[in-house]
């Protein structure tokens, strides 16, 4: 895959419970492109986003991505007893980049979605749209090359959605967004297209 | 890789759990060697000692579910492309957890308020399978320690010249001079010992009978010095199970809690001390020889794990061989447990 690029989607096509669901579907992102892909309720956006990070295996078509991958899951899970902080440490030091000093990564991902107030927090007093935040902050960790966010719009705040186009524009990373049409999404990246199970996204 | 380590650490053992603990230990020391409230017995306190790496085992099963629920697997997905690095941090967690537990259990063995328990044994029946008069054939049914001794009451009632020197002897030519109206004290060579079967035949056969019902064979109970020996040996049996535990919830993808009582019951056959009788047809059976097959599939490491009021019998007694053959599975299911897994199929 050339350094140039970020994620190839060929000919890809998505199932779910035995059936198609969605594609064949193609897709070229560069490094540092940002794009957003629109789709209504039960469009395959996550399935779609779940089958790049490689949580679903892949049935027809070729994925290719840059590595590593920040993702921001639509319905995120969190250990809740965790402070963010520490749950923040603790995703880094999963990671393998040694070049990044650890405490100064979390503090920009803290600072980035302006979180720092809640770092001694534990997770399970924040309210949704602290902990979409949070969830924002984790994928923005360890300096990814490609960002996946599934609806990050949801539960946030205007501050939050101005926090969450600062930190898209300023990324050196690809981004694809998915979430569905008029969520406000589109002012954070372009439109790459629509997913729908009729008509088959070709970009 | 130390603060993730740490991290699963507080996990599985919060800080209140650690008082448990220590209230726990103090407990079983006291239930243990105290002369008036306990049995007096260092079997009595491995078998204490034995019930909390269950208690982590369970523990450690429920912390992996729940990690699961909080979103982990996804994150190791993104970001150790490795894909062995959460394993190990799990592993040498609980590795670290099993052996501060056994660290500290051993603290009591060396430094202990009560008086020691005194030195005894146990005494056991034998099975003799073939006895003619002047020769027996013992079955001990499974391998007892190097330190047991063959108690032998000899009937001579039958015996036309009792003035005549009678000698016991094994096939390798060791013997022991019988003397009438003594009882005669056989200690078990090592390979007898690690076989479990011997033969003993009288010299010259002048018609000396042996009293069945009055054979014992006599087991030194280990000492307090050997406590700490002992316990290393728990450690060993306990140390794969965790290995097993994650073999069971990454690669076999049961849930935590599943594969803790998965490696319970594996653990449970792994000591158990059982031995191939003779079996009625039925399906009871038929459970039973199933449940016998798979015990035969483990190596026989009921010795690692000697407690309670019949201590001696197994401490001791299981072979480098089989020690290495356990810890080997549970390397195997490191290695099990590291291999990257496939994601479901939708």
């Amino acid at each position: 895959m050339s350094t140039a690029t970020a994620l190839i989607l060929d000919n890809l096509v998505l199932h779910r419970g035995g059936k198609r669901l969605l594609g064949p579907l193609s897709l070229n992102l560069a490094a540092g492109q940002k794009g957003y892909l629109a789709g209504g309720n039960g469009a395959g956006k996550t399935t779609l986003m779940e089958t790049i990070c490689g949580f679903l295996p892949t049935v027809e078509g070729r994925i290719q991505t840059a590595t590593p991958l920040g993702y921001v899951p639509q319905e995120p899970l969190f250990p809740l007893h965790l402070h963010c902080q520490d749950y923040l440490t603790q995703l880094f030091h999963l990671g393998c980049n040694r070049s990044m000093n650890c405490t100064q990564a979390v503090q920009e991902a803290l600072h980035r979605f302006q979180l720092a107030a809640y770092g001694k927090h534990p997770i399970a007093r924040l309210s949704r749209g602290w902990r979409q935040r949070l969830n924002l902050a984790q994928a923005w960790l360890g300096n990814p090359q490609l960002l996946l966010l599934d609806e990050p719009q949801t539960a946030l705040d205007p501050e939050g959605m101005d926090c969450l186009q600062a930190a898209i524009q300023q990324t050196t990373a690809a981004v694809l967004i998915v979430a569905p049409e008029k969520s406000g999404c589109s002012k954070l990246a372009p439109l790459l297209g629509t997913l729908s199970v009729e008509a088959p996204c070709l970009i | 890789m130390p603060y993730l380590i740490w991290a699963l650490m507080r996990d599985c053992m919060p800080r209140r759990w650690w008082f448990g603990f220590f209230a726990g230990l103090l407990l079983a020391t006291v239930l243990s060697f105290d002369t008036n409230l306990g049995a007096h017995s260092l079997g009595s306190y491995l078998a204490y000692v034995s019930v909390f790496p269950l208690v982590l085992l369970f523990r450690c099963g429920w912390v992996l579910q729940q990690r699961t629920s909080q979103g982990w697997p996804h994150q190791e997905k993104l970001r150790d492309s490795r894909g062995y690095k959460a394993p190990l941090v799990e592993f040498f967690g609980l590795s670290t957890l099993l052996l501060i537990i056994y660290v500290c259990a051993s603290i009591p063995c060396w430094w202990n308020p009560y008086p020691s328990p005194p030195a005894s044994a146990g005494y056991y029946p034998v099975t003799i399978h073939f006895g003619a008069n002047d020769y027996w054939l013992f079955d001990l049914h499974s391998p007892v320690p190097a330190s047991s001794t063959l108690l032998l009451t000899l009937d001579w009632s039958q015996v036309q010249n009792p003035e005549q020197d009678v000698w016991i002897q094994d096939p390798n030519g060791r013997k022991l001079q019988a003397i009438p109206g003594e009882l005669l004290r056989w200690p078990l060579s090592p390979a007898e010992a690690k076989e479990g079967k011997m033969a003993l035949h009288s010299l010259p056969k002048v018609g000396v009978e042996l009293r069945r019902p009055l054979t014992r064979l006599e087991i030194p109970r280990p000492g307090m010095q050997q406590g700490p020996h002992l316990l290393l040996l728990q450690f060993l049996f306990f140390w794969p199970l965790f290995a097993m535990l994650l073999a069971w919830h990454r690669r076999g993808k049961l849930s935590g809690t599943l594969s803790a009582w998965t490696c319970f019951a594996l653990g449970s056959l792994a000591a158990m001390p059982m031995q191939a009788t003779d079996l009625d047809s039925g399906p009871l059976a038929l459970l039973a020889r199933a449940v016998l097959l798979l015990k035969l599939a483990l190596p026989p490491v009921e010795g690692l794990l000697a407690a309670g009021a019949r201590m001696e019998r197994l401490a001791f007694t299981s072979a480098a061989t089989s020690i290495s053959g356990w810890l080997v599975l549970g390397a195997l299911s490191l290695w099990l447990a590291c291999k990257e897994k496939r994601p479901v199929q939708p």
